[in-house]
């Protein structure tokens, strides 16, 4: 712990240090998707650094079975390797070889429904000797650790009516909490936990309120039914406050708003919820009656920093919709907010944090052109918050679209989204963009020739690790953004690095094409 | 009879399953041809023109289209879009009922009897060759490789687009052909075709078909020229006839039938 302690430095809070405790790196560990509660994929690991990182070699590569991208973030606890690939596949790796130790395969028949997204998987979470991955199908499945065997399963969602799941769930205390995806369905979006001993449902949370309960004044008639609001990303939690972070998707239909005039709540929101009860303690939509399909499923990151000439516990979303925000994560309020990237269709934020709206950019039967695209300036890539420089490592999509809008029809089991767009695609780029969060501005640019699908990691090192579509694994120096090394992984990477000790050596790694690299220093 | 019927059962079978079966096309009405043209004008047209007539994507007023032997294929292009090509699925964007208007519009132009272009075929064949169009491009294994092979650009592209190419190519210069400017720190410029680029590598093919791999930390500038050719301008180089006689060779060329 000692490491971590010097990594966070002296002027932090002792709540940091409470938190981290629980939920950060053990022994060169990386135990969860975002590798900690505060969701900074931060490595405190400081052997890699500026003046070393051009020694990095690979060290094994895995190839699992089958095709397609790898969106997985790979989970080390224990001495072992927890990757996965889709549909829905687990590997357990042994860390030095990169050899195989268990496979576990959930059958995924073709008429298995992903509407809207790819057929991934982006990892597992780990409690004891419990391996718990969600399925295409909509299960959540617990594995035994050692062997692979499955210990139980729990129904989450009906596929055929389009709940799936993509994302590594999150294990608090003796739950195992798992979102959905279907967002372009039409499903009502919730938010599950589950006993992780036994996989009874503990509770449910509906993203989209039911009639007479509040917020459902913001929907008219029953339009809530298939109000979306999905939760296909893994949040963040505080160990002190008991309190999970989690964004929300889109509302249903996606381009098409005119069934559900109103704010839409809690759609395009940032849930906080009472890991206990299952019940929001409060949310804060960046959205409100979105209608370009700006998800804020975004990785929620738990900062503590001087906001505003005060220390704060805030929580920081770089948001699909383009604007960086700063919230009081025990009360929710509106701390800070401005664009980093490229944005038309809103003048700016009111005091409150809501958007002031620029007219006429919905969409439309003939198009119109918008900034950013559909799939924001930042989507599921995490993002990095580094306690060292006190900057958020975003990688941003810089892209406009021209959105359609047309009619929407409910049929249960297809998309329900009323329009598509034609994204800007020529003109389009990329960026690893440092936000100073206690100022919103950005510090410097890592330009990318087009916009980014991979995560980002920050280590205690003083790197940052990023990817590119054109398959470059890189170091940039956390302070200035200067690249410092690079791997061509020959594939797309669509993942987010992670790092781990092995043998007393740092390891860096990093899903590209359908194969996992490491590398650590010759 | 018994292993016929079993194969028609089968072959439903396989139909159903891939697709739920839908009402032939030709039993569209007047309100679904016209529901179908909206969703055309706005979301097809951009590629296939208004109307069908062509443009990066193919002239649709043809009786038979070479992907879309029936309704059902039709329909479910229209869904899901022609893998290894430049057609787009609009699953997402259009129900079941939408895409099938859709489809049923398309179809309908293609009983609209097509105007015949302005040209001659046989004489565009001369101007190409006359023109030095070989020199950069490749139509049936013969020919340059500094713009995009011809060979089958009859079927990928409308006669509007074609022309368009010949007239203003900076404006029409298909995916993959971005103009790039280097320039090296010692101020060697290079000027050709994007052929690859990630974060630290770029590729480019000059007009004499020579690439050089270039690394970007060794670059004091890479323009990217998003509104530029390699290809000249032939608008005042071609008599008006030689133009149309041109554009429409270049429709003829479809690849092996």
């Amino acid at each position: 712990m000692k490491s971590i302690l010097n990594a966070c430095g002296a002027a932090a809070l002792a709540v940091v240090a409470a938190a981290v405790v629980v939920a950060q790196n053990r022994d060169g560990e990386w135990p969860m998707y975002s590798g900690s509660y505060r969701a900074e994929r931060f490595s405190p690991l400081k052997e890699i650094t500026p003046s070393n990182v051009s020694r990095l070699r690979p060290v094994w590569v895995y190839q699992p079975p089958g095709t397609g991208s790898l969106e997985t973030t790979p989970v080390v606890v224990n001495g072992m390797m927890y990757v996965t690939a889709g549909p829905t596949m687990v590997q357990a790796l042994d860390l030095r070889s990169g050899k195989s130790i268990w496979e576990w395969t959930r059958p995924i028949a073709p008429s298995v429904l992903n509407l809207g997204f790819p057929r991934v998987n982006r990892g597992v979470a780990v409690l004891d000797n419990t391996i718990y991955v969600g399925t295409l199908d909509g299960y959540l499945v617990a594995l035994d650790a050692r062997a692979g065997i499955e210990r139980w399963s729990a129904h989450v969602g009906e596929n055929p009516l389009g709940h799936s799941i993509t994302a590594a769930p999150l294990v608090v205390d003796n739950k195992v909490i798992v979102g959905v995806s279907g967002g372009e369905a039409g499903i009502r979006g919730f938010l599950d936990a589950y006993d992780a001993k036994s996989g009874k449902q503990q509770w449910r949370f509906y993203t989209v309120p039911s009639p007479g309960e509040p917020g459902s004044e913001s929907w008219p008639g029953d339009s809530w039914v298939h109000g979306g609001g999905a939760t296909w990303l893994t949040g963040a939690y505080d160990p002190q406050l008991k309190l999970l972070y989690w964004g929300t998707g889109n509302p249903g239909p996606d381009w098409n708003g005119d069934s559900r005039k109103g704010d839409n709540l809690y759609t395009s929101s940032l849930v906080a919820i009472d890991v206990d009860t299952g019940k929001a303690r409060w949310h804060f939509q960046f959205t409100p009656h979105d209608v370009h399909d700006w998800d804020a499923n975004q990785i929620p990151v738990l900062v503590d920093a001087e906001i505003n000439g005060r220390p704060r516990q805030v929580v920081v979303q770089a948001n699909r919709n383009a604007f960086f925000y700063v919230l009081d994560r025990r009360t929710g309020e509106y701390l800070l907010g401005a664009p980093y990237a490229k944005q038309t269709w809103a003048k700016g934020l009111d005091e409150k944090g809501r958007p002031i709206l620029v007219p006429d950019m919905d969409p439309s039967e003939k198009g119109t052109l918008v900034y950013p695209s559909l799939q924001g300036s930042t989507n599921w890539a995490s993002p990095s918050y580094s306690p060292l420089t006190g900057y958020l490592y975003v990688p941003v999509r810089e892209m406009g679209s021209i959105y359609f809008k047309t009619p929407a029809e409910y049929k249960p089991g297809t998309s329900y989204t009323g329009g598509s767009e034609k994204r800007l695609d020529e003109e389009s780029w990329g960026a690893v963009r440092a936000i100073d969060v206690r100022t919103g501005k950005k510090v410097w640019d890592f330009e990318l020739p087009s916009p980014p699908w991979a995560g980002v990691l920050s280590t205690a090192g003083g790197l940052v690790f990023g990817g590119s579509n054109e398959g470059n694994f890189y170091a940039l120096d956390a302070s200035t953004g200067k690249p410092l090394w690079q791997f061509q992984t020959g594939g797309a990477i669509r993942s987010g690095p992670m790092s781990f000790a092995v043998g007393g050596r740092q390891h860096v790694a990093v899903a590209g094409g359908h194969a996992l690299f490491v590398f650590a220093l010759e | 009879m018994k292993w016929l019927s079993l194969i028609l059962v089968s072959l439903f079978a396989a139909t159903a399953a891939a697709q739920p079966a839908v009402a032939r096309l030709s039993t569209a009405g007047a309100s679904d041809l016209a529901a179908g043209q909206r969703i055309f004008d706005s979301q097809c047209a951009w590629c296939h023109g208004a109307g069908g007539t062509g443009g990066t994507g193919p002239d649709l007023r043809r009786s038979s289209l070479r992907h879309a032997a029936t309704d059902d294929a039709l329909v479910n292009i229209v869904r899901g879009g022609i893998p290894g090509t430049e057609m787009p699925g609009f699953a997402i964007a259009l129900t079941e009922r939408m895409a099938w208007q859709t489809a049923a519009y398309v179809k309908s132009i293609g009983r609209t009897k097509p105007v015949a272009l302005p040209g001659n075929a046989q004489r565009g064949a001369n101007v190409y060759d006359s023109s030095g169009c070989g020199s950069c491009h490749t139509v049936n294994g013969v020919g340059g490789i500094s713009g995009p092979e011809l060979t089958t650009i009859g079927a990928l592209r409308g006669a509007p687009y074609l022309r368009e190419s010949i007239v203003r190519p900076a404006a029409a210069h298909p995916t993959g052909y971005l103009v790039v400017r280097t320039t090296t720190k010692s101020g060697e410029e290079i000027r050709g075709v994007r052929v690859n680029e990630d974060v630290f590598w770029i590729h480019v093919r000059d007009a004499g078909g020579n690439v050089h791999a270039l690394e970007k930390s060794q670059l004091a500038k890479v323009e990217r020229q998003l509104d530029a050719s390699l290809m000249p301008s032939y608008e005042s180089r071609l008599a008006a006839s030689d133009l149309d006689d041109l554009v429409a060779y270049l429709t003829t060329l479809r690849g092996a039938q």
